[in-house]
């Protein structure tokens, strides 16, 4: 009895290693490549791609990130796609990275799209002041949870992306920011808020 | 005081459960919300191995649920699930009652980066407060359950 349990614990520790060896190399499918449905032209607006900061490239690592400069109907509005590949711990919520680097959110809103809601963020640290919109979105559906997230992306792979494709992080920050509402800026590319 | 010797599969599975753990230093060190964690990391592992020392005993299926729940994190890149784990694992090897091994086990939360997302809207430095009352609940519940050991102890005595 005592050298079944024996057994039974190399088994146990063997399965396990095995398991935790193996699947970060796991290719998952449902990878959604998101780049070539938002446009760099579009009635009123005009984007091209910026170079991400190195801080940036730190905390994405493992990540797919795309960030792009856009002029939205003359103002200007940064707009960054990230995805998970290797690492999903990369994508982070939006809101804890900016609480943490010292800013201080003046007001959150939630805006209703066909797809699901994205999130408005004001936002003051000192002097400076901007605003956000960010969402999460798996071609599907547009949500703000953090927690719907985690979960999604758990859920997908633990059953190796049959449960749904990978989730997006849309996050758009104004670069003048009392320019105009962003929501405003927003409605002029539908492109973007479709996604 | 009884001496156990822990099977061979235990013994290589917490460095194990630690080596897959390995990416705490890094949030203790970069993550605002994790200021001072490391602290509270080093009391709560000293506290699991002095309960080890004081009652070591070995359990199966908590050992086996600590393996499962890394294993998920793991899959599922799900960092709680991993540390959660570790804490599991080092509860496993003590035979200390159930209530103050769970209750240690929730005060695992307080080394977690999971606390400074929960409280987040109270800004870096409460975090750092909140960090440290978890670790006074945990000196309150080792030095209580010191108390009773001494004192059952002391009643076997006489």
């Amino acid at each position: 009895m005592r050298s079944v349990k024996k057994w039974g614990l190399w088994a146990i520790l063997i399965i396990a290693i095995v398991i935790s060896t193996v699947a970060p190399f796991v290719q998952v499918k449902g990878q959604i490549a998101l780049n070539g449905e938002l446009p760099f032209k579009a009635p009123l607006v005009v984007g091209r791609l910026i170079p991400l900061e190195p801080i940036e490239q730190k905390m994405f690592s493992g990540a797919f990130v795309e960030k792009r400069l856009y002029q939205v109907a003359g103002a200007p509005v940064v707009v960054t796609l990230a995805t998970a590949k290797t690492n999903r711990n990369a994508i982070h919520d939006p809101l804890f990275c900016y609480r943490g680097a010292g800013w201080n959110i003046i007001q959150e809103s939630d805006v209703s799209t066909q797809e699901g809601k994205l999130r408005i963020v004001e936002l003051l640290k000192e002097e400076t002041r901007t605003s956000i919109a960010y969402w999460y979105s798996n071609g599907e559906i547009q949500y703000t949870s953090p927690i719907f997230y985690w979960f999604q992306t758990f859920l997908r792979r633990l059953t190796l992306g049959k449960a749904s494709d990978e989730p997006w992080l849309i996050f758009v920050q104004s670069v003048e920011p009392n320019s105009r509402s962003l929501v405003k800026t927003l409605n002029y590319f539908p492109d973007l808020m479709k996604l | 005081m009884k001496r156990i010797y822990f099977p061979l599969p235990v013994l290589i599975s917490l460095p194990w459960a630690i080596w897959l753990a390995r990416g705490l230093p890094a949030s203790w060190q970069n993550a605002p919300f994790d200021q001072h964690s490391e602290w509270v990391f080093a009391f709560w592992l000293t506290g699991c191995f002095w309960m080890i020392w004081e009652r070591p005993h070995f359990d199966s299926i908590t050992w086996s649920v600590a393996l499962a729940a890394q294993c998920l994190g793991v899959v599922g890149q799900l960092n709680i699930l991993i540390y959660l784990g570790l804490a599991l694992m080092l509860m496993s090897l003590t035979g200390i009652q159930i209530y103050i091994r769970v209750i240690w086990i929730g005060t695992a939360l307080f080394w977690m980066p999971v606390i400074g997302w929960l409280f987040k809207t109270m800004g870096a430095d409460t975090v750092v407060w909140i960090r440290f009352a978890g670790l006074l609940v945990a000196v309150f519940i080792l030095t209580a359950w010191q108390w009773t050991q001494q004192t059952e102890r002391t009643h076997a005595i006489s």
